[in-house]
């Protein structure tokens, strides 16, 4: 699936969350729901893959997430077993950590227009614990679909064999790719109402792939189908509301 | 209360998470502050468009190097009688990347009897004659590139402290590559700041 405009992909996570909602909504009044939108924050390491051979140098953009909103919307019928779907987005952005050859260069500036990532994902939950004001603990796991829309980035380095200013421009084109979110949900009502609040820890792995072009070098397709693969740590919190 | 126990849980997982983040590295980037120059003895210009300051020193261990900018070795010497003095200066700049070095230079320049007046305001020319040198010393790339008459270096006093011996002076111009190539390199932006003796 590739969906690369952004109508599209607002439309998409629009349809999706009505559609859970809905169905959420007609099920039997047992049943409870739990809206939770909330913040969160990826505490991260990209890492890329690609073959030595075709990449010699080594030397790869890093990728930078910002802290960003998400939704999780959880299904719990009777029993400890439910479902939940989480969607989120998030600004990212090219670090130039490592984008340059650092054995040949010195880098001065990388400048960067800051792009987007969002994700869909879904899967089952299993609640361990109820407390007694109605707060509770549970477990998931889920998977889905992930996007980052990186910018153009711009990197000025100096070459250490002419000692000369130089300039890059990496433009990117995603490809896509998947996200597993593996981690805790604790909530708390405030007080007997259906408001209450909720923290979520998340381990975190993903990859994305995207074609890699310096257009100043014309040197076509620079780096095509390079992996980003994350592994991170993911804390949000929010606030939670009961149906 | 049982749920709070749970938040806590949470909470104190995510401080411990973010507490594991690493740190920036060294920007080797940034042109020494007016401050800098004022209270240390601080030498800094631009080779080409490369920064070119002090950092790390030539025997010392990757450990050891811990990009201590600007503590470069100059030596001076005053002579009383005829109110004249001499200036050697010469700092290193090494980078390394993962214990192998990148790029590493020595800067000499050879300024000697340079009267008292000048100090104030003056300027010296450094163009290969004796007692003017310029060179740099590029050991990885096995070049040496020098001040000549057709391609020198200026050097301007601008300040002179009598009282604590400070002496600041600007530098431009060009140094030239000795070997057949016979590269041209541009001196920019160049400012020392020492202490006399």
């Amino acid at each position: 699936m590739l969906i690369t405009s952004l109508p599209m992909r607002c439309c998409t996570l629009f349809l999706f969350t009505l559609l859970f909602s809905i169905t959420c909504l007609q099920a039997q009044r047992e049943h409870s729901f739990y809206f939770s939108p909330g913040v969160f924050y990826f505490l991260s390491e990209w890492s890329t893959d690609a073959d030595p051979e075709v990449y010699p140098s080594n030397f790869f953009p890093d990728l930078q997430d910002d802290p960003g909103g998400q939704l999780v919307i959880t299904w719990q019928p009777p029993g400890r077993f439910g479902a939940m779907v989480s969607v989120g987005y998030q600004p990212a952005r090219v670090s130039g950590g490592s984008l340059y050859n650092r054995q040949t260069e010195v880098r001065q500036v990388v400048e960067y227009d800051v792009g987007t990532d969002w994700w869909v994902t879904a899967g089952p939950s299993f609640c361990l614990d109820v407390g007694p004001s109605g707060g509770r603990l549970s477990f998931h796991l889920l998977g889905g679909y992930r996007q980052v829309n990186l910018e153009n980035a711009m990197e000025t380095y100096i070459d250490l064999t002419d000692f000369n200013r130089k300039t890059r421009l990496y433009s990117f084109s995603d490809q896509g790719g998947w996200i597993l979110l593996a981690g805790g949900k604790a909530s708390a009502p405030f007080g007997n109402g259906p408001f209450g609040f909720f923290i979520m820890g998340n381990l975190v792995f993903s990859q994305t792939k995207q074609d890699v072009t310096d257009l100043l070098n014309a040197d076509d397709l620079f780096l095509p189908g390079l992996k980003f693969r994350q592994r991170a740590l993911m804390g949000s919190l929010g606030l939670s509301v009961k149906l | 209360m049982k749920d709070m126990r749970y938040l806590l849980l949470f909470t104190l997982l995510g401080c411990l998470s973010y507490g594991c983040e690493k740190t920036t590295p060294y920007d080797e980037t940034t042109y020494p502050s007016e401050e800098d120059f004022a209270l240390t003895d601080t030498i800094a210009f631009y080779l080409n468009d490369l920064l070119w300051q002090p950092l790390g020193r030539r025997s010392s261990s990757a450990v050891l190097q811990a990009y201590k900018i600007n503590r470069f070795d100059y030596s001076t010497f005053s002579d009383p009688l005829s109110d004249v003095h001499t200036f050697w200066i010469r700092p290193f700049m090494i980078l390394r990347y993962e214990d192998r070095r990148i790029l590493h230079q020595k800067l000499e320049m050879e300024i000697k009897q340079v009267p008292a007046e000048l100090l104030s305001e003056g300027t010296v020319l450094l163009d290969g004659s004796d007692g003017r040198t310029m060179h740099i010393y590029d050991d990885l790339n096995d070049r040496v590139y020098q001040a000549t008459p057709e391609h020198s270096v200026l050097l301007t006093f601008t300040s002179f402290e009598p009282a604590s011996g400070r002496v600041e002076a600007f530098f431009s111009g060009s140094v030239i590559g000795t070997d057949t190539a016979s590269v041209v390199k541009r001196i920019s932006n160049g400012r020392v700041t020492m202490t006399l003796e």
